[in-house]
């Protein structure tokens, strides 16, 4: 089938397999999947910025289902939420900005590659070490925390709030600052943020897990939906067709993942998932160093 | 049953060709390539007749889609990584190139001789970033400067041109020469539209003209989908 913004002809059943896939991996590891669709559609042929406007579509979709059984549990802190929310429709415009200035420039290609090979390679490699460790221990002993009260620098920021559903009383500093971080990732790379959020959340805002991910699915619902509305309307580079198939996969994908995973032990869910991170890494650090077998390439002007 | 049209169509153009004396006539098999969600490149079909057919009498089938500027970028190693660090913008070329000659007992003649501005093959004068950009398009399937146009019987003859998907949308120009003798070649000239139409028309300008509209409608649907699957799925298990 022809895609109208893309410009391109693809098949329609290998588009449709990739948001199974990438569905059922996320409903599989609890992850949104953006960072292993961004790289799957620029594998395929799709302009790296139609493939990072219309992968977070599909992050939308996706995450809408955890948000409302997050929501159920009464396991989102909105306060919080809505802090984090702020913050990355900051960072979601600057980074439509950014991008549409990169793409410009010709380096956005670049910027995505390496950031990926960055992000992805840091994330797999201390997933890797920490499921190891477990694995070698035979134990699932919970990470050490130290409790909460303790005084350190974030408590001393001003403008402080309470979030409830979260039990703490820290400033809106950090979670806007996070939030615009965050909001920045998806905008330039298609990414939730979901592997930044939720250890940010749990180990330096200390906020509980399931609030922590509860609150996460909620930011990357509002942060994708703005992101797809700001590159659509700054860049022009969201493809509804492409973005449909990729949903009606994804949210069929997630519900079929979410049923594998309940049956895998978790540990050896996260090395898998290590793994995987690390090979998309891998792939993606190839492209950039192996010598191109043409130095030159060639895209349209506008 | 194409070929079969194209005899018919050639059948009733011949008639009056030979009664006005021109030395050719041609035609192309559409004016109008209409781009919709299922489209998967087309061929054109390009055929016509020449009166009095001699042995030595070459045609020549020239395709030109519409000019489109590019960006050629080169790489070069920086602290290990590949990066774009040169671009040039290209201008003036066609975005889309296509020339079939039929073949006689002599060799096929050089690009150049058919036409001037013909880039495909003679890039000698050309920049390295124009090299490039041609070298590019014909990666893509967009440049073909060696295809092959066919005598049928009669002084009759065809070529296919084969559109790619990606192929620019746009008008694009047929020339079919006759080459006969030393003399210079008869010319007759044709065009055809690629146009996008119906519901992927309409999508490509709402992405367009309404681009804020279109991102939350796009959300929405993203929205509404999954909640949905939510709702149905809850359902079945």
């Amino acid at each position: 089938m022809f895609l109208p913004i893309a410009e391109m002809s693809v098949h329609g059943g290998v588009i449709l397999a990739m948001g199974f896939g990438v569905g059922f991996l996320s409903g599989m590891f609890g992850i949104g999947g953006g960072f292993l669709l961004t790289p799957l559609l620029m594998f395929y042929g799709i302009p790296p910025a139609v493939a990072v406007a219309t992968g977070t579509s599909q992050l939308t979709a996706v995450t809408m289902s955890g948000v409302l059984t997050n929501w159920k549990r009464r396991t989102v802190d909105f306060r919080l939420g809505w802090a984090l929310v702020a913050g990355g429709a900051v960072g979601a415009l600057g980074g439509a900005g950014l991008f549409g200035w990169l793409q410009h420039l010709g380096q956005i290609e670049t910027v995505i590659t390496l950031s990926y090979v960055v992000m992805l390679g840091t994330v797999g490699a201390l997933m890797l070490i920490e499921t190891l460790r477990t694995l070698r221990c035979k134990t699932d002993d919970p990470v050490e925390t130290r409790g909460p009260g303790q005084h350190r620098w974030i408590h001393r920021l001003p403008l402080k709030v309470r979030f409830a559903e979260a039990r703490l009383y820290i400033s809106v500093i950090p979670p806007v600052l996070l939030g615009v971080f965050v909001g920045l990732l998806s905008a330039v790379l298609g990414v939730g943020g979901g592997f930044l959020l939720v250890p940010v959340m749990i180990y330096l805002l200390r906020v509980p897990t399931a609030i922590a991910i509860g609150t996460s699915l909620f930011q990357i619902l509002f942060v994708s939906a703005l992101t797809t509305v700001f590159q659509a309307a700054g860049n022009y580079s969201v493809d509804i067709m492409l973005a449909l198939i990729l949903i009606i996969g994804g949210v069929v994908g997630v519900q079929y993942g979410v049923r594998v995973g309940a049956r895998l032990r978790a540990v050896e869910l996260r090395l898998l998932l290590a793994l995987l991170v690390l090979a998309v890494a891998a792939k993606l650090l190839a492209d950039i160093i192996v010598t191109p077998a043409d130095l030159y390439s060639v895209t349209g002007a506008s | 049953m194409r070929w079969l049209w194209c005899l018919v169509l050639c059948g009733w153009m011949i008639v009056p060709a030979l009664a006005s004396h021109a030395p050719m006539s041609s035609g192309i098999s559409q004016d109008e390539v209409s781009v919709t969600s299922t489209y998967n490149g087309t061929d054109i079909l390009v055929f016509g007749a020449v009166a009095d057919p001699a042995n030595r009498d070459r045609i020549a089938i020239t395709v030109r889609g519409p000019a489109e500027a590019v960006w050629v970028r080169r790489k070069t190693r920086v602290a290990g990584i590949w990066l774009n660090t040169e671009s040039t913008r290209v201008s003036g070329l066609p975005g889309y190139f296509y020339l079939a000659q039929t073949r006689g007992t002599e060799p096929p003649l050089p690009p150049g001789r058919i036409a001037a501005d013909i880039y495909a093959s003679d890039t000698s004068g050309m920049s390295a970033p124009q090299r490039a950009a041609v070298s590019g398009l014909q990666k893509k399937g967009m440049y073909t400067d060696n295809a092959l146009a066919e005598w049928l019987e009669g002084g009759l003859f065809r070529a296919h041109i084969p559109l790619p998907a990606s192929a620019p949308r746009g008008r694009y120009t047929v020339q079919v020469y006759l080459f006969r003798g030393d003399k210079p070649p008869a010319i007759s000239r044709h065009s055809f539209f690629v146009e996008q139409v119906g519901f992927e028309q309409r999508l490509y300008r709402f992405a367009h003209h309404l681009p804020l509209i279109y991102g939350l409608f796009t959300v929405a649907m993203a929205v509404l989908i999954g909640w949905l699957a939510a709702v149905l799925f809850r359902r079945r298990f």
